[in-house]
């Protein structure tokens, strides 16, 4: 095994992770413009008497189409999104393929099926209980607010906050700008840069008056990064318990904005009971106490990278030089 | 029918709808019955239902398919 071909077969993995995420990110953004917009069509059908909404019964009653609309525009979007999840896993196996393992761990075995299919099934959970959520808030804004007498103009404002917070559909040019180049940066992976941050305060500042708590866009825009990360680390860890591998290199870039915990321990290798053993610990950012779910922490661009020992040596720092030729 | 009676029996299905049962053969029947309720067609529906059990997909259902592996 070339020390080469070890690292770049690292950065492939990474890269798979990081390039179809921005990709999800992308399709986040469009899919939740246009469950927006429908929302806002539902709505706009129920009867309006000085102003406001006015007849609690439909009110009531929407219920289901909102629940239906959360479904089409954007549960079924969701789903192919972690359909394409298998990507990450080929990868996986794909590279997996390239190290000295048995043959028959080459390919994708049926027990790989079996896993990647439940871990789907726990990706996708996730938005589905983010879904039935806001399906709920949605439905209470418009009830509650049909109640009181609330302003039409005012639910509306309310709902498109509540799906896209500052980055809902905008009534001016300059904001479709600022929401369009942040959405765009974001799919990079570069929303921690200078000149996003700007765009962020100066959309906050001129256009999110209104906008108070969290919304569907900034929850479901974490999920699709912790997902699909998540994903990943299951399914390398699966497949390094299979093949007996019991050492990991905890592998990534260091950004400006990564943890501290995560620049102490990039590319330091531990067992898996060393790595259990150092996660009971706590550190700015932390999410949970299992190393291989959680890594550092929500948004960590960490994983995990299974290694035999013998494939290198560790440093005195803790750090893994691959040096099989 | 009456109006009414469409009325009741559209909510009726749509809440079946959104009761989140999963089955793929209970969602078909249900959709197949909404447009039941609203198309009078015949050609039309027959289409409809055609459209219908060729959608086999269950939101949250995740087929164990075969996966390609990429060349690296």
């Amino acid at each position: 095994v070339a020390k080469d071909l070890l690292q770049e077969l690292q950065t492939i993995r990474a890269n798979a992770v990081t390039n179809l995420e921005a990709q999800q990110q992308r399709l986040l953004a469009d899919t939740l413009k246009n469950l927006e917009q429908e929302v806002v069509n539902i709505v706009s059908r129920l009867p309006i008497q000085d102003g406001a909404l006015f007849n609690t019964r439909l009110a009531i009653e929407i219920r289901p189409q909102l629940q239906q609309a959360i479904e089409e525009l954007y549960l079924k979007p969701v789903q192919t999104f972690i359909k394409d999840y298998d990507k990450i896993a080929g990868t996986i196996v794909a590279t997996y393929g390239k190290l000295p393992i048995p043959p028959e761990f080459k390919q994708i075995t049926e027990a790989d099926l079996t896993t990647i299919q439940q871990l789907k099934k726990i990706a996708f959970s996730q938005f589905q209980n983010l879904g039935n959520e806001f399906t709920n808030t949605l439905a209470q804004e418009i009830y509650q607010s049909t109640l009181v007498g609330k302003p039409f103009g005012d639910v509306v404002q309310t709902i498109r906050d509540k799906i896209n917070g500052i980055y809902q559909q905008a009534d001016t040019k300059k904001r479709e700008e600022l929401v369009t180049f942040i959405q765009s940066q974001k799919a990079k992976g570069k929303i921690s840069s200078p000149d996003v941050q700007t765009a962020i305060d100066e959309l906050k500042q001129n256009y999110g008056s209104t906008v108070t708590g969290a919304n569907l866009y900034v929850y479901s825009s974490q999920i699709v990064g912790d997902a699909l990360m998540g994903f990943d680390g299951q399914f390398a860890k699966f497949r390094a318990d299979e093949l007996g591998l019991t050492s990991y290199v905890y592998y990534g870039s260091i950004i400006r904005d990564s943890r501290d915990f995560c620049v102490e321990h990039a590319n330091r290798v531990f067992t898996e009971e060393e790595a259990r053993a150092l996660w009971q610990n706590d550190w700015q950012g932390k999410s949970g106490s299992d190393p291989f779910l959680d890594r550092g922490g929500y948004n960590c661009r960490h994983h995990w990278q299974p290694v035999d020992t013998d494939w290198g040596t560790i440093k005195d720092d803790g750090t893994f030089e691959y040096t099989v030729e | 029918l009456t109006l009414e009676i469409g009325q009741l029996i559209l909510e009726l299905l749509q809440q079946a709808k959104a009761s989140n049962i999963k089955s793929a053969t209970f969602a078909k029947e249900i959709d197949k019955q909404i447009a039941r309720t609203v198309i009078e067609d015949d050609t039309t529906l027959e289409q409809i239902d055609s459209e219908i059990d060729g959608g086999t997909e269950v939101v949250g259902e995740f087929a164990r398919e075969q996966i390609n592996l990429p060349t690296i």
